[in-house]
């Protein structure tokens, strides 16, 4: 049982995110990873996608792997520079494997 | 089983630290990126115990044959959940991992880097750069062969000494398998005396951009460079390919991973899916497929990739899976083919025309695995 919360950050210049992934059962849970990337973050207006994190980037190809106690919170994060102004929903995914993890988050530059 | 192990463990000495590291307050982005290998004994109150140990260990160090306890490497972001079980008695650390003792990892002895060496092969003379996350400028198995460096996204944090050094650990992994040195420490990689180069264009986390990874192929190409090393992978970039195209006709080797995505059919990622970039699946210990590695007709060598010892950042060692760890062994043998005058399409004809056949299909073996042996005629 995952929980988890984006939360966003806008300033003049960029928008960060964190999406903070939270283990709110009472086993462990290790996530695993394919490769570097950890989570992605894409920006929607009026639901047409305007930006994704993961676009145009590339990772490490080895495998990670990551274990949540009962209670154990870890955040990953990812930056919007120079986003236009506007009224946006923000969609945070874990990239582990087998997991479906995501938060949701409006907010405006 | 446990006489096994007990070979092993005699054959590694070990060096105690005795510092205590927290563990307690395991939140936040620090613990998102601690992936470090410890050394563990752990005690176990029921067999359900001793399982749970083994299913996080890397590795078994040491079963005990009277005590109900096991010595096992894991990742440290397993220490606390093994703690909190109630058939687990206890989980010390038994030290940290610096083996002073050399190892011939599995795989740089199934490529026969060994072999090479000891027919006084060593890459001596070919540049070899790893486009990664860095490389640790200060490792003792590999400092030797540092040569210069550069950087796209420079390195972060109190560990850096230069731009292009390595914060995050992969680079570091992957530099050890293609040429850590030939020393009484550590590892030794499948070439061992060629001239290492860092290319840091992924940041800490191990991501980067198109643009910033394009600039680095392309910085390789304008030294005149040997060998491009790519344990990196995502979707088609025009930028990439323009870079890849132009290091090709300059006379680079490049080498590259098949990606994680497997099992799956016709899935070889970007860069190595372009035809200027020898793409490499990854194998296990026992020459069959790593059930990770992408496959698809690009596949053009295989190379061991699974439970890959090699070098790590602050020094250390650690073992990692991917075809990311696959790609440097088949750049090493490059290193040694070109140290001896092959142009880069003819030392990629070479491994190609040597390669073993290891009865894997041609999607996911392509012509074999690669044989430095074999490609240096021995």
């Amino acid at each position: 049982m995952l929980d988890a919360i984006l939360s966003v950050t806008p300033s003049d210049d960029r928008v960060e995110f964190a999406l903070a992934v939270e283990n709110a059962g009472d086993e462990p849970v290790t996530l695993s990873f394919r490769d570097g990337q950890r989570a992605d973050f894409a920006v929607y207006e009026d639901g047409v996608e305007v930006w994704r994190w993961s676009e145009g980037r590339m990772f490490t190809m080895a495998l990670g792997s990551e274990t949540l106690d009962p209670g154990e919170r870890v955040s990953y994060g990812g930056t919007w520079e120079e986003p236009s102004p506007g009224t946006y929903t923000a969609l945070g995914t874990l990239a582990a494997d087998g997991v479906d993890v995501e938060a949701k988050t409006d907010f405006s530059v | 089983m446990s006489r096994t192990n007990d070979i092993i463990s005699r054959r590694k000495v070990l060096q105690l630290t005795g510092g205590s590291v927290s563990l307690a307050a395991t939140t936040g982005l620090a613990s998102a990126e601690s992936s470090e290998t410890v050394e563990v004994n752990v005690g176990y109150a029921a067999e359900s115990g001793r399982r749970a140990a083994k299913r996080e260990a890397k590795r078994v160090v040491r079963e005990f044959a009277s005590i109900d306890a096991v010595t096992v490497e894991v990742n440290r972001n397993a220490l606390s959940g093994l703690r909190k079980r109630n058939d687990v008695r206890y989980a010390e650390e038994n030290g940290r991992m610096h083996a002073i003792a050399q190892t011939l990892p599995w795989g740089v002895d199934r490529v026969d880097g060994d072999v090479a060496e000891a027919y006084g092969y060593t890459g001596s003379g070919a540049d070899v750069a790893i486009i990664d996350t860095g490389i640790d400028s200060d490792h003792p198995d590999l400092v030797d062969n540092l040569g210069s460096g550069a950087y796209a996204v420079a390195c972060s944090g109190s560990g850096c000494n230069y731009g292009w050094d390595d914060d995050n650990g992969h680079g570091t992994h992957c530099a050890g398998i293609a040429a850590a040195v030939d020393n009484s420490r550590g590892v030794v990689g499948v070439a061992t005396n060629p001239t290492l180069h860092a290319v840091k264009v992924l940041d800490s986390r191990g991501g980067g951009s198109y643009s910033d990874i394009a600039a680095g192929i392309e910085y390789v190409a304008d030294q005149g460079w040997d060998v491009a090393s790519l344990s990196l992978g995502g979707g088609k970039s025009y930028t990439v390919e323009d870079a890849v195209e132009y290091a090709y006709s300059r006379g680079v080797l490049l080498v590259a991973a098949a990606g994680n995505s497997g099992p799956c059919s016709d899935c070889v990622g970007y860069p190595a899916a372009e035809p200027e970039c020898i793409a490499v699946s990854a194998t296990t210990s026992s020459d069959s497929l790593a059930s990770f590695s992408s496959t698809g007709p690009e596949v053009e060598l295989a190379a061991p990739g699974q439970d890959i010892y090699s070098t790590y950042v602050g020094g250390g060692y650690t073992s990692l899976d991917g075809t990311s760890m696959a790609c440097p062994h088949v750049s090493g043998v490059g290193g040694l083919l070109m140290a001896e005058g092959y142009a880069n399409t003819e030392a990629r004809q070479r491994m190609r025309d040597t390669a073993e056949d290891v009865g894997l299909s041609s999607n996911e073996q392509g012509y074999g695995l690669v044989d430095a042996a074999a490609a240096l005629g021995l």
